[in-house]
């Protein structure tokens, strides 16, 4: 069961990674023109570049809880991937934002699929969490 | 051991069969939930659209219903003109108690100059306006003035804490109206003065000027006379003035309310597939689950238990099961539609509103116990077969 979510930890960094790349407004063929008539990236495609810096570590998180045995390891290999989770849902939304109108591509597309990824991504963090918890030992009174 | 313990135990025994029957309950309940959640969230939209927009008919150029329908619904930019003697031609047809004009403009898309890309604006006339008014009285008892706009509920300042920029002439937003799930929620809504002067600004700081036609209005929305014949009135305005199209408020969004019907009749005829299969397919599953388990089944007989206890631990499983894989169905079905939305909206061309918590409490319900009610009734004739067996059978076989 561990190695389902840290399995899927690892997909939802691949998603927070490549998704961007074809679903901001530039990949379509749209770009900000500048008074001076310079064409340039809209915020979007920044956001999306900002993503692989919590894509990085949450796949090396889930590749680490998926290889290792050790329960203490693989708990803060989970934390790391909830800590990622939640800078994966606050990169479009709070840290750097997408275009302004909801009807844009960015919005569309790209942002729904970022916030689920950084929910299910602290979703399954937490399972690997919750599953990677020290059995109970037995108390001294338990024993006598 | 409690019988949820002993349940819970059985579970994690055979992850196999476990699964099969959770992703079973999860499809039921994410199925059932996102086919209500869309449908009734569409309906409500399209009803709310026609509220917001307020007339009994609307007048538009012949051949522009379409792009009219677009842009009120899913907020698609639209211009489309027509000449302003319309207006008075309108106003003297019997039965007509108000008429309005209203112009469509739109911004510029990824200029500088605006900052929200191709956003649909509507410009009234505030002497004869009747539909934005009644919003506004509420918000703004003073109405809105010059560079003064309202937005729909997605729109937000972009430019300090009230500004947008429009064409390179700063407006500034007074307020928002409540949300429609339709196109009226990205658009911004101004008088004919603010139209007039963005265009002016335009000439000089914006990449392209707004250019509006004089004498042209893009649409004009007729209030009747209470007790009229709707039908009738738009009727007598095709024969009288030619070029135009008038479209009763009862016919408004023919086109989202037919794809809606069609859509209904879809999502009837794969839940008619989906739900007998998933009953059938757990019940398979607990059928074979039952034979495997005979053995320990009858061990438990000939140590104590009682029949009714091996039923209740079957049954116990299955609600488990289903209440797990339900649950995890209802998480993913509300984040797909709180999420997506706008795509949904886009793809089906339906219009699309989230409920209200207490409508949104009540689908999740249904949707839950629609999945435990499969898994029960799937689980009901193994648990019944194996709970009635004889032990010393059960053991020797």
């Amino acid at each position: 069961m561990s190695k389902f979510f840290a399995g899927v930890m690892v997909l939802m960094a691949l998603v927070l990674a490549v998704a961007p790349v074809f679903t901001d407004c530039q990949s379509h063929g749209k770009l900000l023109t500048t008074a001076d008539g310079r064409s340039v990236s809209m915020k979007c495609h920044w956001a999306g570049v900002a993503e692989v810096a919590a894509a990085v570590p949450l796949g090396l998180a889930g590749i680490y809880a998926l290889r290792n045995r050790r329960k203490e390891t693989t708990r803060f290999a989970s934390l790391v991937g909830m800590t990622s989770g939640l800078v994966a849902i606050l990169i479009p939304t709070v840290l750097i934002g997408t275009c302004a109108n909801a009807g844009m591509i960015c919005n569309v597309l790209m942002r729904p699929i970022l916030l689920a990824s950084g929910i299910l991504a602290i979703v399954a963090s937490m399972a690997v969490f919750v599953l990677a918890r020290e059995p109970e030992l037995p108390t001294a009174q338990a024993i006598a | 051991m409690s019988l949820l313990q002993f349940a819970w135990k059985n579970i994690s025994g055979n992850s196999l069969r476990s699964w099969v029957v959770a992703i079973c309950a999860l499809v039921v309940a994410a199925f059932t939930l996102f086919a209500t959640l869309l449908l009734r969230g569409a309906a409500v939209s399209l009803e709310l659209a026609a509220q917001r927009l307020g007339a009994d008919i609307v007048v538009v150029p012949a051949g522009a219903e379409t792009e009219m329908e677009g842009a009120l619904l899913m907020g698609v930019p639209a211009q489309f003109w027509m000449p302003v003697e319309v207006v008075e031609k309108l106003a003297a047809i019997p039965g007509v108690e108000a008429v309005s004009p209203q112009v469509y403009l739109a911004t510029l898309v990824g200029a500088s100059c605006c900052s929200v890309s191709e956003m649909f604006m509507i410009a009234y006339d505030p002497e004869t306006d009747f539909t934005v008014r009644p919003w506004l009285e509420k918000q703004l008892p003073g109405g809105l003035g010059l560079s003064e706009v309202i937005g729909g509920d997605y729109i937000s300042a972009t430019e300090g804490d009230d500004g947008i920029l429009v064409y390179g002439a700063m407006v500034r937003l007074k307020g928002n109206l409540a949300p429609t799930g339709t196109g009226l929620d990205q658009s911004l809504f101004f008088t004919m003065d603010t139209a007039a002067e963005i265009a002016r600004v335009s000439l000089t700081k914006a990449q392209q000027p707004l250019v509006i036609p004089p004498n042209q209005v893009s649409a004009v929305l007729i209030k009747t006379e209470p007790g009229s014949d709707n039908e009738q009135i738009a009727v007598q305005i095709y024969r009288a003035i030619p070029g135009v199209f008038p479209i009763e408020s009862g016919k408004l969004f023919q086109s989202s309310r037919s794809q809606l019907n069609s859509l209904l009749n879809t999502v009837v005829i794969m839940m008619a597939l989906i739900w007998p299969l998933a009953i059938v397919l757990i019940g398979i599953v607990y059928l074979m689950a039952a034979n495997e388990r005979r053995r320990e089944l009858g061990v438990l007989r000939a140590l104590g238990d009682t029949r009714w206890y091996i039923f209740e631990s079957l049954l116990a499983e299955a609600g488990l099961l289903a209440f797990c894989g339900a649950s995890a169905g209802i998480f993913l079905a509300v984040l797909a539609i709180y999420l997506f939305r706008r795509l949904i909206m886009t793809s089906l061309g339906v219009p699309f509103i989230l409920p209200s918590p207490e409508s949104l409490a009540i689908q999740i319900g249904t949707g839950l116990m629609l999945a435990l009610l499969s898994v029960f009734l799937a689980a009901l004739f193994p648990a019944l077969k194996v709970s009635r067996q004889d032990p010393a059978i059960a053991m020797r076989e």
